[in-house]
């Protein structure tokens, strides 16, 4: 058994020969699920590559409902960041002054990370400030900020989980009573959660993938998260190991 | 329980998502967000600040 608890994307083979229960399956972070799903995503070349290797070995990934719902907050701050846009190119001419420059300045910082090869996410303050100047002009009782949502962003947020679990082929950890994937090893409490996040500082929803994996039977989880690494090089859980990489 | 050995993720999955995801567009939503966009909200002038009193040291 490995001593070491970090391995990164290209020592992969290495890993496998290691481990080679790897091949039942391993826990995908949300990270690397958006990685492979949006290409200005830093990690998005390596991740391609990696998914590439697992696919050659047949290699099946996990997640559970934290790992879906940071994926989709994930693809909800950056899609409202796009479609403010394509809404500004459309309507911009008739917008009032005051929201016609705070649009044309958000196009301005988006194209600004484009050039740099930025990823660009719009923070959910900005998204409310956007929500509360969009809600205040009204048409047949909708709002402005309602019709926005319906016409350019939900066409493309709609279905982007079923899709990627359908394309990664995501299969899902459940915790449920009754239906407890045969997986989850030991009994996942909220104490150990919080002691996680106490203990170390990281995100509550951090805390939550990273009990589950330390509570599961599975030897790895595909991370690009520096929260996840850090707790794991220091827990030194007994068979498990972190695949991050090489860049991070 | 799932007693078959489950599949791993398909060959250029990456790329066949992002080929997905950058398909999908909105399109313009027509008369009624025209018409809500034209419909400004009235704003209100700002209101002076008013001064209040401050109670005094004897007070």
């Amino acid at each position: 058994m490995t001593a070491t608890k970090i391995f990164r994307f290209s020592q992969l083979r290495q890993l496998i020969s290691e481990m080679p229960e790897i091949k039942n399956g391993l826990v995908v972070d949300s990270n690397i699920i958006f990685a492979a799903s949006y290409e200005l995503d830093i990690f998005h070349d390596e991740v391609a590559e990696i998914l590439n290797v697992l696919s050659e070995h047949d290699i099946p990934l996990f997640t559970n409902v934290n790992i879906r719902s940071e994926f989709l907050e994930l693809h909800r701050r950056v899609l409202i960041a796009e479609s403010l846009i394509d809404f500004y190119e459309d309507y911009g001419s008739e917008m009032e002054p005051q929201l016609q420059h705070q649009l044309k300045s958000h196009r301005t910082s988006y194209r600004k990370a484009i050039e740099e090869d930025r990823l660009f996410k719009l923070s959910d303050q900005r998204i409310k400030s956007f929500r509360k100047q969009l809600m205040e002009f009204k048409a047949n009782d909708h709002d402005a900020w309602q019709l926005f949502c319906q016409n350019y962003f939900s066409v493309r947020m709609a279905g982007l989980w079923e899709k990627a679990v359908e394309i990664f082929n995501l299969h899902f950890i459940s915790l449920r009573q009754n239906d407890k994937s045969p997986q989850v090893s030991g009994d996942l409490s909220w104490k150990q959660m919080e002691n996680l996040v106490s203990q170390y500082g990281i995100g509550v929803s951090d805390a939550m993938i990273l009990n589950l994996f330390l509570n599961s039977t599975f030897p790895v989880v595909l991370t690009a998260d520096s929260d996840l690494v850090y707790v794991i090089e220091r827990l030194r859980p007994e068979n498990k190991v972190a695949l991050i990489p090489d860049s991070l | 329980m799932n007693e078959k050995k489950q599949k791993g993720p398909e060959k250029d999955a990456a790329k066949t998502f992002t080929a997905f995801r950058k398909s999908r567009q909105g399109q313009p939503s027509g008369e009624l967000l025209k018409k809500a966009l034209k419909n400004w909200p009235k704003k209100e002038a700002p209101k002076p600040n008013k001064k209040v009193a401050l109670p005094s040291a004897e007070a």
